[in-house]
């Protein structure tokens, strides 16, 4: 494997949080094992050839913004589901995978998951949206992935997610499970830099993509996740 | 009845807590008005207001700004009273106006002039109305407690009375959106200079779309985040014109024009740019341009930094969560000629909440130290220490340059002494800045 073509979709409009800290993500554990990277910005009105891409990552948005990109969105169905189902790389965080549910409010989103999004508030020490430190647990990884939420809905998934939550807020808040995943599309409400938070996720992402030509490396991201876990006295 | 208990009650536990004060080490700047607010709730509705009320708001440079017009106003004789200790949410706002109040309910002074924080704006003035709100800029600031620069924007714009006059950094297109039908507006920037850039320096950007047709806007230059002059090719949203605009800003030589009269700035930074044309657009009116200029003139100060070995140490404010603070602290380091030692660091996210979201680092476009050939070192210091390295790392910057300090009360100042050169620029956070400081003063005994 010479590249990877990665998009960062709707950079402009999705990128509430440090999202932007994914990008980089993978843009230097790609570059450390000696994959040559090229990057894509793509938004409204850009003419978007998915299939040419590697990994799609699009990141949180305001309300507003998230509502913009549905309406550009819905045209991308068929390609966006097609993209999907050939185990193509999608990394959706924070409200954006809402956008492939049936519906966000009541709204029609894409459809290419069945769930629907809703906006909901809870009463916290610091306002009304849904705000936490979150510890997640999966099926796939030796050790806990950490991050944080910052948003005003959830949605209705209870089969396929993506996360067993140890700590902070599921899909529907008091679920115990959280986000999507099916095939090589990941959804979570994890937001910002969620692949720097947690190299063994990306290292997992990595290491499907490259097979056997992935390696295994010690990086100054394993390095702050260790501190943080250990600092938080998480295991 | 209630109102003068209301008053007497601030005041009396006020004069107690400036006594106790040496002991009990409480700054009395917020109990006296919550507990005065039991006797009268509405207490600040039913004071005597002075004829000018001036409220300044925004995601950072609201302090500053604050204490400018103050300075100005009160070197030209004029009684203000003003919240100094910057504390800006609704019990210390009533603390103060309750203190400056005769006990008939009559505010002191000739101009009342507030810090006041975006959530509380509507809180304090409630059926009272002020008659100028400067809005200094609208950025991602406090996420936890803040959500987004959309619902910043909500709050502020459902604060306004149709009968106020905005003073609007037009510079920032989400405050300029508050022009949108609002008669009584003055409109504030600084034109294309020397520090503008012709394309943005990260894509997190928070308004690039039209908010009245949606279009993406087309930026002349941008002084940094989503600053600069902007303009919807439909001609729905535009920066421009703007009432007051600063002109050949010349940070080297701290200069710039205000609509053709000269200026001088205290600082070479930008924020202090700011905070003057939003003090002198505000004042137009008020005072005469003569009286601006001359009270701007005597409120600088030659700055005085501590030193360690000799090198001046200066402690930016770089306000955790904002990331265009950081943004100006760093491109003021990049603009500083000689070595240079940076720290940088926190031991929390925030002074407000417990939650420690990290995301915000990565909204800070810190790329800009990896070319800056001059930096000595980078210290990295606190409880996130080795996310700030990994920051860094990720931003381009030479690993041999950073250092992570491990306890940093005890390891810090050996570590700059013995492994940096140059002048040490401080942008750690404000729940650092007083230990770092005291660490310093033990420093200079020791020497003694």
């Amino acid at each position: 494997m010479k590249s990877v073509n990665i998009l960062h979709l709707y950079y402009d409009l999705m990128n509430l949080y440090g999202e932007y800290g994914n990008i980089i993500a993978l843009r230097d554990a790609f570059k450390l094992q000696g994959v040559e990277v090229k990057i894509d910005k793509k938004s409204i009105g850009d003419t978007i050839d998915f299939m040419k891409y590697d990994i799609v990552y699009i990141g949180e948005g305001s309300e507003y913004n998230q509502e913009l990109v549905r309406q550009d969105l819905l045209k991308y169905k068929a390609e966006l589901n097609a993209y999907i189902e050939s185990y193509k790389i999608l990394i959706a965080t924070g409200n954006s995978y809402e956008l492939f549910g049936d519906k966000i409010d009541k709204k029609e989103a894409l459809g290419i998951f069945h769930f629907k999004s809703f906006y909901k508030s809870i009463t916290t020490d610091v306002g009304d949206r849904i705000v936490n430190e979150e510890i997640m647990d999966t099926d796939f990884l030796g050790s806990p992935v950490v991050g944080f939420v910052n948003r005003n809905s959830v949605n209705d998934i209870k089969d396929g997610y993506l996360f067993k939550v140890r700590k902070g807020y599921g899909n529907d808040i008091k679920d115990k499970f959280e986000g999507i995943h099916y095939k090589n599309f990941y959804g979570t409400y994890l937001l910002g830099p969620l692949l720097i938070r947690n190299p063994y996720l990306l290292d997992y992402i990595l290491s499907n993509f490259l097979g056997d030509k992935y390696k295994e490396l010690d990086t100054p991201d394993k390095q702050a996740y260790e501190e943080y876990l250990k600092t938080y006295n998480i295991e | 009845m209630s109102k003068f208990m209301s008053i007497l009650v601030n005041k009396t536990i006020s004069g107690l807590l400036k006594i106790t004060k040496p002991v009990l080490h409480k700054d009395g700047s917020v109990l006296p008005g919550s507990i005065a607010r039991r006797f009268d709730k509405n207490i600040l509705d039913k004071l005597e207001y002075p004829k000018y009320i001036i409220g300044v708001t925004g995601s950072s440079g609201k302090g500053s700004t604050t204490k400018l017009i103050a300075n100005i106003l009160i070197k030209n004789g004029v009684k203000v009273v003003w919240n100094e200790s910057g504390s800006n949410l609704y019990n210390a706002a009533a603390t103060l106006l309750l203190n400056n109040s005769s006990l008939k309910g009559k505010i002191k002074a000739d101009v009342l002039l507030l810090e006041l924080d975006e959530s509380y704006i509507k809180t304090i003035f409630n059926k009272v109305k002020l008659t100028h709100l400067v809005v200094t800029n609208i950025t991602r600031d406090q996420p936890v407690r803040n959500g987004h620069v959309d619902l910043i924007f909500d709050k502020i714009k459902n604060s306004i009375d149709d009968e106020t006059t905005l003073i609007l950094n037009a510079d920032d297109p989400i405050v300029n959106r508050l022009k949108i039908n609002h008669s009584k507006v003055i409109t504030y920037g600084i034109g294309d200079n020397d520090y503008t850039y012709k394309t943005p320096l990260s894509d997190t950007l928070d308004q690039c779309y039209c908010p009245v047709c949606n279009k993406k806007l087309v930026y002349n230059y941008y002084h940094y985040g989503h600053l600069g002059d902007y303009r919807c090719l439909g001609n729905d949203f535009s920066r421009n014109p703007v009432n007051y605009e600063a002109t050949d800003l010349n940070l080297d030589n701290k200069t710039m024009f205000i609509n053709g009269n000269p200026i001088n700035l205290h600082k070479n930074i930008m924020f202090n740019a700011y905070a003057i044309l939003a003090a002198y657009s505000v004042l137009d009116g008020i005072l005469t341009n003569d009286q601006i200029v001359n009270g701007l003139n005597s409120s600088r100060k030659q700055e005085v930094f501590p030193t360690i070995d000799g090198r001046d140490i200066e402690m930016l404010d770089s306000k955790n969560e904002n990331n265009l603070s950081f943004v100006q602290s760093i491109d003021y380091i990049t603009r500083c000629k000689g070595k240079k030692t940076i720290i940088m660091g926190f031991d929390n996210v925030s002074r407000r909440y417990d939650y420690n979201d990290l995301s915000w680092l990565y909204d800070i476009d810190y790329e800009k130290l990896a070319n800056d050939e001059e930096i000595s070192r980078i210290f990295c210091i606190g409880r996130f220490r080795y996310d700030v390295m990994n920051r860094l790392i990720h931003a381009g910057i030479n690993k041999k340059l950073i250092t992570v300090v491990d306890d940093y009360k005890v390891n810090l100042i050996k570590e700059l002494k013995s492994n940096s050169q140059g002048k040490i620029y401080s942008m750690v956070f404000l729940d650092m800045m007083d230990d770092i400081l005291k660490s310093l003063s033990e420093v200079h005994n020791e020497k003694r």
